[in-house]
């Protein structure tokens, strides 16, 4: 069961090499789609993803993440922020990731109605 | 975010046997309406998360549509000689042919119009009177045969036939089909020339390919239902590989069932040639259909057929061996891609993606041989939603069944901190480890930096720094007193407190779970340029009304000729907004109030550009209507995005129970019949 909530934050400056990762995990292209910002304006990606716990588990192995990760992408992981809930609210986990950050979406100009 | 990449591959031993009569109560209302409205070829889609009954996994292989001589003779196509209905042990009916000698040969055979260039698999099983071996010959002269296997009006001789003894007396006997005269017959034969003991035959399978695959037998046969709704539409791999059967599984693919998941004929009717197709240094012998490699990173690959669409969906099957793992790819981007371990393979792939350059992969992981008997390539009708990112994908989840409030304290004001300790109060139950609970509460006037919770799970698995309401699972970790607790330095208000222990789930009532942050799906282009029309049905619960929430929408943002569905459209009044426009974008609006989350409702859009009609009906009742200029023209041809406005932003935090939308205006009978399917669906109860 996919039950453990993760929520994932990088600086702008790696959200590409974080990506590259996630793809060679197969896991997609643009894993890190939210836009955020702090106050200085500093721009950061977010995303959050229900895992199952043996999964994580396995992508936290420092072994097998050498195995997976080029060695020219391992820094990024150093600033990938995870936070992880077992079980719990998503939007709780996320929410607190943002206010614990200090992080604000930021949304494109949208027409209210 | 990063899951771990799925490397399963569906095919194997399940049995489907189909028809009307068996589907029994997962044969919903809901099913069969769509089948209803969805003709004449209109525009639209239908996603239905309950199609998870993973006996119905196998779709159509069998091609003849009667297979025991359940009718006796009757069912024979094409006959001649001495033959009599009898019985067959070990089979789904108990019947079967008695084929005895004849001075002109006795034949049983079945019909099939089969395509010239394309191999086929036909297969029967057989017993003899006496229980003794039957005997599988080449050709008429063979007096030591019993019986002889005709395929495409020949007979099929070594090495292309054999027979397996299944126990029993029970054998099943195979012939693989390359070539012969475009005669349509398929079956058994008895030749003068061949012995004169009798056999008993039953269980004829014709299918397309070069491996016999298990047996799908076809007795009940109502042609027009198989072919249009399997019942199983939820992957959890773009690829569609891999099956949706459970609750908490990713949902990657969700199959549109409004086109009845037709398959179209064979695209794929070319023969296989890999001595054409373009190779990499690491490919070091090819032959038509096998090639070698000398390490990892060894492919082969060519353009598989002309004349398909960048924005259709195909079903690629393939049959083959190969002794390393390899992957297997029906595009040039890597998400359509399957991953085979090394062994016989026999993989179905559903993929919506375009087809990029329209070609097909095949990659070796170490040095290797692959060798491929058959490449099916057919279009799958319909309007597909898929998810190629892990972390975008929403959940499936089911309904709960609750038992008894545990608490006898719904709401406690003012717990405080004293800055040093946890502070609790007792709800007045307890929980058991291991089990797992429906929580709700409603926090208010939380301050402080501490962290709030329930002693349902540990502080970290069920705690909250916000104010808001919550409803959400959780596994009690510990057997234990219940409680609500302040963290240090904290202190917050709770109401609408409860705890119910979950007992078991509903399999009628499952769901999308859109996380709210990033989760989506999207189809290809659905053309709605033929019509001005469109009517909506959609199954939601609104979990938040915290931001405006994009349930969905076609195309990525407001566009000429789209319409959306929003929940909650503004924050602070629990809108739920349905908006349609023509030439004038987001020119129709209805909007009401009063929907404050947590809600379930059965949302209805229906609307009409040229008439300026834009209604929205909740739960069977019309609520509002927009009046506005919508323009003129059509709507459009463009991505349908469910759960979050152009895959970027306004993401849905909520369930989807199901979703409809059908390119004309309902009738008032079809609107309410289709609103009270999705309410059963939706534990929603109409007022109508």
């Amino acid at each position: 069961m996919s039950n453990l909530s993760v929520v994932n934050i990088i600086p702008d400056a790696h959200r590409d090499a974080i990506n590259q990762i996630a793809e060679a995990y197969g896991t997609g292209s643009n894993s890190m789609s939210v836009k955020l910002q702090d106050n200085n304006g500093d721009l950061f990606w977010g995303c959050h993803a229900w895992w199952k716990p043996e999964d994580y588990a396995l992508f936290s192995d420092e072994e097998l993440r050498n195995l997976m990760v080029p060695v020219e992408l391992r820094e990024s992981l150093n600033h990938l922020y995870e936070r992880l809930i077992l079980d719990g609210d998503s939007q709780e986990n996320w929410q607190s990731a943002l206010i614990e950050l200090n992080l604000t979406i930021v949304e494109e100009q949208e027409p209210i109605a | 975010m990063l899951g771990i990449a799925n490397s399963k591959v569906i095919g194997g031993p399940g049995i489907w046997t189909p028809g009307a009569t068996r589907i029994g109560p997962n044969f919903r209302n809901l099913t069969a309406l769509i089948r209803k409205i969805f003709t004449g070829g209109v525009q639209g889609f239908a996603y239905d998360p309950n199609d998870l009954d993973a006996t119905k996994l196998n779709w159509r292989r069998n091609l003849f549509t009667e297979t025991e001589f359940r009718n006796g003779v009757n069912d024979i196509t094409v006959k001649g000689g001495s033959f009599a209905a009898t019985t067959f042990e070990g089979l789904t009916q108990g019947t079967g042919i008695r084929i005895d000698t004849n001075a002109s040969g006795t034949y049983v055979y079945k019909t099939f119009t089969h395509q010239v260039g394309i191999p086929y698999v036909f297969s029967c099983y057989v017993r003899t009177l006496d229980g003794s071996v039957p005997v599988l010959g080449d050709q008429s002269t063979d007096a030591s045969a019993d019986f002889v296997l005709v395929g495409k009006g020949s007979a099929i001789y070594t090495p292309y036939k054999s027979i397996t003894h299944l126990g029993n007396g029970l054998y099943r006997a195979v012939a693989v089909i390359t070539n012969g005269s475009t005669t349509i017959s398929f079956g058994v034969v008895k030749y003068a020339g061949n012995s004169t003991k009798p056999v008993i035959v039953s269980g004829y399978q014709l299918e397309v390919g070069s491996a016999v695959t298990p047996y799908q037998p076809f007795t009940d046969f109502n042609s027009e239902f198989i072919k249009a709704f399997p019942l199983h539409t939820l992957y959890q791999n773009t690829a569609g590989t891999v099956p949706v059967t459970a609750a908490g599984q990713p949902v990657g693919l969700m199959l549109d069932k409004s086109k009845g998941l037709s398959l179209s004929a064979e695209l794929f009717t070319a023969a296989l040639d890999f001595n054409n197709w373009s190779r990499t240094g690491a490919v070091t012998s090819v032959t038509a259909n096998s090639f070698t490699t000398n390490g990892f990173g060894g492919c082969i690959k060519n353009p598989i057929t002309t004349g398909m669409s960048l924005t259709k969906a195909y079903q690629v099957r393939i049959f083959g061996t190969c002794n390393v793992a390899h992957k297997i790819r029906s595009s040039s981007t890597y998400v359509g891609e399957v991953s085979v371990p090394a062994g016989a393979f026999d993989v179905t792939i559903k993929s919506p993606i375009t087809f990029a350059d329209s070609s097909m992969y095949f990659q070796l992981q170490a040095a290797g041989t692959i060798t491929v008997n058959s490449i099916s390539i057919k279009e799958l009708a319909g309007n597909h939603a898929y998810q190629t990112v892990s972390a975008s994908r929403p959940i499936l989840q089911q309904t709960p069944i609750l038992g008894d409030e545990l608490t006898n304290v719904t709401s406690v004001a003012g717990l405080p901190s004293d800055g040093a300790t946890y502070k609790t109060y007792s709800l007045g139950g307890a929980v058991v480890a291991g089990k797992r609970y429906k929580l709700r509460f409603r926090m208010s006037g939380y301050t402080g930096t501490g962290f709030i919770g329930f002693s349902v799970n540990d502080f970290a698995g069920a705690s909250f720094g916000a104010n808001g309401l919550y409803e959400f699972e959780a596994t009690a970790l510990q057997s234990r007193a219940l409680v609500v607790f302040t963290g240090i330095n904290a202190t917050a208000n709770f109401s609408d407190i409860s705890v119910k222990e979950i007992t078991g789930y509903r399999t009628d009532q499952n769901y999308l779970a859109f996380d709210g942050v990033d989760d989506f799906l999207v189809t290809n282009n659905i053309d709605f340029t033929m019509t001005n029309k469109v009517s909506l049905f959609a199954g939601v619960q609104k979990l938040s009304d915290a931001t405006r929430s994009m349930v969905f929408e076609l195309a990525p943002s407001t566009n000429i000729g789209t319409f959306r569905l929003e929940a909650p459209n503004t924050v602070s009044s629990g809108n739920i907004l349905y908006s349609s426009g023509g030439s004038i974008t987001g020119g129709g609006i209805a909007a009401i109030g009063g929907f404050n989350a947590p809600i379930s409702i059965v949302a209805t859009g229906k609307s009409n550009i040229a008439q300026d009609i834009t209604d929205l009906r909740i739960n069977g009742n019309l609520v509002a209507t927009g009046k506005q200029d919508q323009g003129t023209g059509n709507y459009g041809n463009y991505p349908l995005y469910i759960g979050r406005r152009g895959g970027t932003s306004l993401p849905f935090n909520g369930h989807l129970y199901s979703l409809i939308g059908i390119g004309r205006l309902t009738t008032d009978s079809e609107t309410i019949a289709l609103e009270k399917a999705i309410a059963k669906n939706t534990g929603v109860t109409l007022n109508v």
